[in-house]
């Protein structure tokens, strides 16, 4: 039986999620419920009847267009370029101040700094761009059977947003289904790329970070090619709308591309010592959202993208094997101890991992990653884990990282993942998923 | 008048704010300079001024935390050179995650009215007139022109075209700073800010 198990109701859209319950729980308050499915009703009032719309979809579908619309809107907040406070000469001038002005807005929205739109995950068609500075066009892809395009103003595009958040803010918060359900799974693809920005954004702000850190460890800081700031990765990522395959290969900035390259995964081998234990029961896990097929065969790796980490506070070494790490850049922490999990049996260490969550980590991606085959380049995420062991904070480095993220298992935010912590330090890991499917992960810092 | 602390609180700020490293002077002087614009928008929209800071202060708890004056340069240092570099001390990062989360406390709060205005705005985009046919748009360009006109001015010339653009833009991100999300969509403003800073630097002396 399907009902209505929340509803957000803004002044110019109101979103509902749909759910069924078994007629065994049905006096069950709505947390027994599971949730199926969305229906989205564009019903602003200022609208004759005529024109209002709903489209309805799977969670999946809720959770692309919410990450498509959060996409585009942080596109469209991020400072222009000839932001005069910056300097920069003003915008041309035409015969209408105001649509002049449109038309400024307009044209620079191809100059914002975080990669375009297209380079996300566009999955289910979903796209969404400006037609001019107030209004945008909401292209619904399979949300609806034939080619619909909506066209929303900025307040219908600020009411869908704000649904949209709502209900991703308060799915969060609430005790997730269990995981084998396909509901949960969209929340970890939300957070990270949330957080994709910030990646981006911070990735870039390091390269022109004056601090110490910049030059710890390996003593060579590497210089990705997309640790470029993200205007280079903004012009060279720009593809149409209609692309579906997510930038992998990102034209390098000449001038920063100079610099030493960065440092290859391949040459540290990590591999698990062990890989037949694991935690994780795969009636634990979520199932796969796609079928990936095996991995190629084991080619060089391409250089991790955007692996210039941003500066942590440093943890003093315990070993002098770090500097000849790479990714020692990063303030990783090693221990040559061997570690034990928590159900004593061992586990699949390397020399460096100072607490047991890493090899657990380690081991959770050796049995479950599986590069898809369109992937050219090695994955590099940032993953920061709470007391409790599950992931609080994913990270993703890079656009292809942030495009395939919901392909790496990468566990959701909040969920279950490794042992808890002991201590009230938090570690920070770097996950290295290379497309011939080797697993890294170090840590880098704890604290 | 306005608050200070010598010794900050344990303050736990939103975990979207707990990642990055800021603490390049440029980059935190560039996200003064964003931060300063965002404000003078929103003071000259809305009429916020000291005692509105101070009220969003204590309802976040954030006394103790903030210590440099609240509000735009206009209310600190009308110096012609306070464009993020001399009008006021540079801000920590604790004090630029605070106005993060001050700035869209009080856009919630008046997004009622932020919304009327953008609304007056599309209404005029549509029947294609100016924005200065409305009262409500008309008086905060203005408003918003002559602020930044005293408090971020360097001397460059700077067209009342230009100046009413950036005031429309910032008044709809003021909107989307208002809702659910606004402190994660401006903190990665306010980093992208510091990027182009810094793209800019590099830009010009590599």
């Amino acid at each position: 039986m399907t009902s209505i198990i929340h509803r957000y109701s803004l002044p110019t859209c109101t979103l509902e999620i749909l759910g069924k319950s078994s007629p065994l729980f049905r006096s069950v308050n709505h947390a027994s419920v599971k949730p199926l499915l969305f229906r989205l009703n564009f019903d602003d009032p200022r609208l004759p009847k005529d024109d209002h719309l709903t489209i309805e979809g799977n969670l999946q579908q809720l959770n692309q267009l919410q990450v498509t619309v959060e996409h585009y809107i942080q596109k469209r907040l991020n400072p222009l370029k000839d932001d005069p406070s910056l300097g920069y000469a003003p915008p041309q001038k035409t015969e209408d101040p105001f649509l002049s002005q449109a038309g400024t807005w307009s044209s620079k929205l191809e100059e914002l700094r975080i990669p375009s739109l297209s380079a996300t995950p566009s999955r289910f068609n979903l796209k969404l761009y400006s037609s001019d500075f107030l209004t945008h066009q909401l292209c619904l892809g399979d949300l609806t059977p034939v080619p619909t395009q909506v066209q929303l103003s900025t307040l219908q595009l600020f009411d869908l947003a704000s649904a949209l958040t709502q209900h991703t803010e308060e799915a969060l918060v609430l005790s997730p289904p269990p995981r084998s359900s396909g509901w949960n799974q969209n929340w970890g693809q939300i957070a990270a790329l949330a957080v994709l920005t910030l990646g981006l954004a911070t990735s870039t702000i390091k390269l022109f970070d004056g601090s110490p850190v910049a030059n710890s460890a390996s003593g060579n800081l590497p210089k990705s090619s997309l640790g470029a700031s993200s205007l280079d990765q903004q012009t060279s990522l720009i593809q149409p709308f209609s692309s579906p395959q997510p930038a992998t290969n990102p034209i390098v900035d000449p001038t920063l591309s100079a610099t030493a390259p960065s440092p290859s995964p391949s040459s540290m081998d990590v591999q698990a010592l062990d890989s037949n234990l694991n935690p994780y029961p795969s009636s634990q896990l979520p199932p796969p959202m796609i079928t990936l097929p095996p991995p190629p065969p084991i080619n060089l790796l391409p250089p991790p993208t955007l692996s210039i980490p941003e500066p942590l506070p440093v943890v003093p070494q315990t070993t002098p094997k770090v500097a000849a790490i790479p990714l020692a850049g990063v303030n990783n922490q090693f221990n040559p101890n061997p570690t034990v999990n928590r159900k004593g049996s061992r586990k699949p260490t390397t020399a460096f991992d100072t607490i047991p969550q890493v090899a657990e980590v380690r081991s959770y991606f050796e049995q479950r990653w599986n590069p898809p085959n369109t992937l050219t380049q090695t994955l590099e995420y940032r993953l920061l884990l709470s007391s409790d062991g599950s992931v609080s904070q994913i990270i993703p480095l890079g656009d292809a990282a942030g495009a395939f993220v919901d392909r790496t298992g990468i566990p959701l935010v909040g969920d279950p993942f490794v042992s808890p912590l002991e201590g009230s330090k938090i570690p920070m890991l770097r996950l290295v998923l290379a497309n011939d499917g080797r697993v890294q992960v170090f840590l880098e810092s704890f604290n | 008048m306005t608050p200070s602390i010598n010794h900050p609180t344990e303050f736990r700020f939103p975990d979207v704010l707990t990642h990055p490293v800021l603490n390049h002077t440029q980059q935190l002087d560039a996200i003064a300079t964003q931060l300063d614009l965002i404000l003078i928008s929103f003071e000259t929209l809305t009429g916020t001024n000291q005692d509105g800071y101070l009220s969003a202060v204590e309802a976040l708890n954030l006394t103790g935390v903030v210590s440099n004056p609240i509000g735009s340069l206009r209310y600190q240092h009308p110096s012609p050179l306070s464009k993020g570099q001399g009008g006021r001390k540079s801000l920590d990062i604790n004090e630029v995650r605070s106005l993060v989360l001050i700035v869209c406390h009080l856009a919630k709060e008046h997004q009622e009215f932020i919304r009327r205005a953008v609304g007056l705005l599309e209404q005029v985009r549509i029947q294609n007139q100016s924005p200065h046919r409305t009262a409500l748009l008309s008086n905060y360009i203005d408003a918003f022109s002559n602020a930044y006109q005293v408090s971020m001015n360097d001397g460059n010339i700077i067209s009342s075209q230009q100046l009413t653009f950036l005031a429309l833009k910032l008044l709809i991100d003021l909107l989307f700073y208002s809702g659910a999300g606004g402190v994660r969509r401006l903190w990665f403003t306010l980093l992208e800010r510091a990027m182009i800073h810094g793209y800019a630097i590099t830009e010009e002396y590599q």
